[in-house]
């Protein structure tokens, strides 16, 4: 029998582990001390345009059954006028689905425009913080000094309600 | 290693509960922060089980049999190329190897989750840390393997004979990986329910990772009954054993999934039914876990002797109640978004092949669980349902499976009109008729060898037709050379045909199970050196046998030589090891292997006098199952081989020019 292993195998192992957890209490702890990037994930509307070429039954997957319809018709599968038939039906669900993108694309659209106002008047001052009358608050969210008549900050781009905002700093 | 090994499991246990609380938590708080922040921990706990497992590699690498697992698994005789199956032979180590491969798995899932799954990420993420969390428990708490020895041993135990076969290198981690991998397909379903996103949002991640999962256990099960037949010595590949059945079922439920998946995709259909098919998988992988583990079943394939069982158990009920609970409680967010059009469509052979398969896979839980429950009540009487109730009502199911197989793919989505079909079968039937009249002329009548051969004729006719058609088609259109028109075919339709060459695989290894079970041609005999005995028209010529001894085993070598008409075809050896520190024999089996049919040898007995005792068999056909193998993971890459990306609709121009730009280049 051999007696136990030398005590310095212990104290890496605790150096090691000691560092793991760091790391570890790092990468969990970072999504709170970086709310900017939380939150403009989760206020910023979804990329409607990204969100419908992904979608279900969206244009992919339609287009994908048309291919194999053809495919099958070509090989002799379905006869010409089921082909004709079916393939009405594709169409029809390719017509559907390209108005819901259109109308996902004209929202997000919006909230596009709505941002590039805000940018666009946040640029024409020195400070892009500070607007002409000079009445500012803190954003709730970032504490960074925005005009009042903000509706987002354009920050860190959270929804600016009246309520909850602090009283003017000047 | 121990050490470290030990903190790195406690870590992982206190990141996976965070990651489990704080998903749920900061979902129904509306705590984003939380919700990323329990994300990143299902990153950093790969990294930390990475750091787990590597320690016990390390461990068995160096001999650290101050760990009573290394010390259990491995020797100082053992080659170190064995280090990779000691690291799973054992009830510990493979619970991390399990809890490993989830990580990893949960990682990857989770990384490469589509945006539109948002709303119901974070509850895929608690699923998956959840079933993570009781894995790393049950290690930290019940069977840890890092766990010391009060006083180190010299010298290890050695690793199991059984597991010193190269199959084992693949067998039981691809099977242990399809087990736990089910957990992902589960875990997005699951959240999809809880998130309230009950349409079509997690189809395609639930497919991806379904047919992986499936490909893995198919592999596993394929390996598994490789290893069987080369190294258990008696000659056949499917025992039917309890543990043996528990892997199969959830690979019958994964078939049914990925089949009826596909019907969600393309026709937003069987939105209930996928969510109970996948239910069902993973209640059958827990299954799968529980008879490995501690269940009431010993067989070669169990960890022996556990006190996890019951634990084990508990889970399996947990798993099984709650995610159908889940189901009811959304049952009427998971109306489909169409009907069926009709009963002759693909759509109906996908439904009907799932009612198929899930009757055999009921078939085998039966088979498995009605000897445990009448020993229960049956005042401890001992009963084995074996192969016969198996090949009785699990066969003419299996018939019926592969003729889906060739008609299926022969009825278009939505609607077909039985002249199409009939013209669609006319030539994979005569194929199918000509084979029955060959088999006929040459013999054949088995009525069930007949029909199985039949059916997979007219599967594999109906494939090659197909192919034929589109290769010719393109050849014609475009001037491709045939063998570039074949290749462009198959790209141009990779989960199509990739699930084709599956279909094919699966022919395959029927043509194998067919052949080995009706026709196989098997006699025990004693032979002294320079004699001979003779079957299925071969003669085999027993030389002599050598002993080479090492110092944890004796291995015995008796060479053997094969004629047939007279003329030498070739000089085999055929190996029996003796491990006395087992107090265990192993034979390693020789095998002339061909696709018509293999000889094969195993020594079952080295006698005092110098004799052996030989087992031999003339098994037909069972080439083509090995073989199926690769072809069937060749499929499946082809099947999940990413299409490019096609260009579609966008919205016009002028929309996504910023405010403030005159036209023009931005």
């Amino acid at each position: 029998m051999a007696p136990h292993p030398a005590l310095p195998d212990a104290v890496m192992a605790i150096f090691i582990g000691a560092l793991l957890a760091l790391l570890s209490i790092c990468v969990v702890v970072y999504p709170f001390l970086k709310p900017r990037a939380v939150f403009s994930q989760t206020t910023r509307p979804p990329d409607h345009n990204q969100e419908t070429l992904e979608e279900g039954p969206g244009l992919e997957t339609i287009y994908e059954a048309i291919q194999t319809l053809q495919l099958e018709h070509q090989l002799g599968k379905i006869p010409l006028g089921l082909y004709r038939e079916q393939l009405g039906a594709y169409r029809i669900q390719a017509a559907l689905a390209l108005r819901q993108q259109a109308e996902l694309l004209s929202q997000d659209a919006d909230w596009v425009l709505e941002q590039e106002v805000m940018l666009a008047r946040a640029s024409l001052v020195p400070s892009a913080l500070v607007i002409s009358n000079g009445k500012t608050a803190p954003c709730p969210n970032c504490g960074v000094a925005i005009g009042v008549e903000f509706s987002q900050c354009p920050e860190c781009s959270v929804e600016l309600g009246s309520a909850g905002r602090e009283t003017p700093l000047n | 290693m121990a050490d470290l090994g030990a903190i790195s499991l406690w870590i992982a246990l206190a990141l996976s509960s965070y990651a489990t609380i704080g998903s749920v938590l900061g979902k129904l708080r509306g705590v984003p922060a939380l919700v990323e922040s329990s994300r990143k921990a299902v990153y950093v706990l790969m990294l930390v089980m990475l750091v787990g497992t590597l320690s016990l590699v390390t461990a068995f690498i160096s001999r650290d049999f101050e760990i009573a697992y290394v010390a259990g698994h491995s020797s100082r005789a053992m080659p170190d190329i064995l280090t990779w199956v000691a690291f799973y032979a054992g009830n510990e180590g493979s619970l991390l190897y399990i809890s490993f491969v989830l990580s990893v798995m949960s990682a990857i899932a989770i990384w490469l989750a589509p945006a539109k799954l948002r709303e119901s990420l974070p509850y895929t993420v608690a699923t998956l840390m959840l079933v993570q969390t009781f894995f790393i428990a049950v290690m930290a708490v019940m069977a840890n393997p890092f766990e010391k020895l009060p006083v180190v041993p010299l010298d290890g135990e050695g690793i199991n004979p059984l597991l010193t076969h190269f199959g084992m290198f693949f067998h039981p981690p691809a099977l242990m990986a399809g087990l736990i991998g089910i957990t992902i397909p589960f875990a997005f379903a699951l959240g999809s329910l809880l998130g309230k996103q009950t349409k079509d949002e997690w189809v395609d991640v639930g497919r991806v990772w379904g047919i992986i999962t499936w490909a893995l256990l198919a592999s596993g099960l394929l390996l598994g009954s490789w290893w069987a037949y080369t190294i258990l010595g008696w000659g056949g590949f499917w025992f039917w054993d309890p543990v043996e059945n528990a892997a199969f079922m959830p690979w019958l439920g994964l078939t049914a999934f990925v089949h009826s998946i596909m019907v969600q995709k393309r026709r937003g259909m069987f939105r209930m039914w996928n969510i109970v098919l996948i239910n069902i998988a993973f209640s059958l992988a827990l299954y799968g876990m529980f008879m490995n583990r501690g269940g009431p079943v010993p067989s070669v394939h169990s960890f022996g002797a556990s006190s996890l069982g019951w634990i084990f158990l508990l889970f399996l009920a947990v798993g099984t109640i709650v995610p159908f609970a889940i189901f009811f409680w959304r049952f009427k967010l998971l109306k489909s978004a169409q009907n069926l059009d009709s009963m002759l469509s693909r759509e109906a052979a996908f439904l009907i092949n799932n009612l198929l398969l899930l009757g055999i896979a009921f078939v085998t839980l039966w088979g498995t669980v009605y000897p445990l429950i009448f020993r229960a009540v049956g005042s401890g009487q001992e009963i084995t349902v074996a192969r016969p109730f198996y090949d009785q009502v699990n066969g003419p199911l299996l018939l019926a499976l592969i003729f889906l197989m060739g008609v299926g793919p022969l009825i278009p989505w939505r609607r077909a009109n039985f002249a199409s079909l009939r013209r669609s079968l006319l030539l994979p039937v005569a194929f199918a008729v000509g084979v029955a009249a060959v088999l006929l002329v040459l013999g054949m009548r088995q009525p069930y060898a007949l029909l199985g051969f039949c059916l997979g004729a007219v599967v594999a006719a109906g494939i090659f037709i197909e192919w034929w058609r589109g290769t010719s088609s393109r050849h014609r259109s475009s001037g491709e050379s045939y063998p570039m028109a074949f290749m462009r075919l198959i790209a141009a339709n990779r989960p199509r045909y990739g699930g084709y060459i599956v279909h094919l695989a699966v022919v395959m290894v029927a043509l194998g199970v067919l052949g080995s079970s009706f026709f196989n041609t098997q006699r025990d005999v004693v032979l002294a050196e320079g004699e001979s005995t003779e079957l299925g028209g071969y003669r085999m010529e027993y030389i002599g046998t050598r002993s080479i001894p090492f110092p944890d085993r004796t291995e015995f070598l008796s060479t053997v030589q094969v004629y047939r008409e007279g003329q030498l075809l070739e000089t085999m050896i055929a190996t029996r090891t003796f491990y006395p520190s087992f107090n265990m024999a192993s034979t390693r089996a020789a095998i002339r292997s061909t696709p018509v049919e293999d000889f094969f040898v195993v020594p079952s007995e080295n006698l005092p006098d110098g004799s052996v005792g030989f087992r031999i068999l003339v098994n037909p056909m069972i080439w083509w199952m090995w073989v199926a193998g690769p072809v069937l993971v060749l499929g499946t890459v082809i099947a999940l081989w990413p299409q490019p990306v096609r260009e579609t609709a966008r919205v016009p121009s002028k929309v996504r020019v910023p405010v403030g730009s005159t036209p023009g280049p931005a």
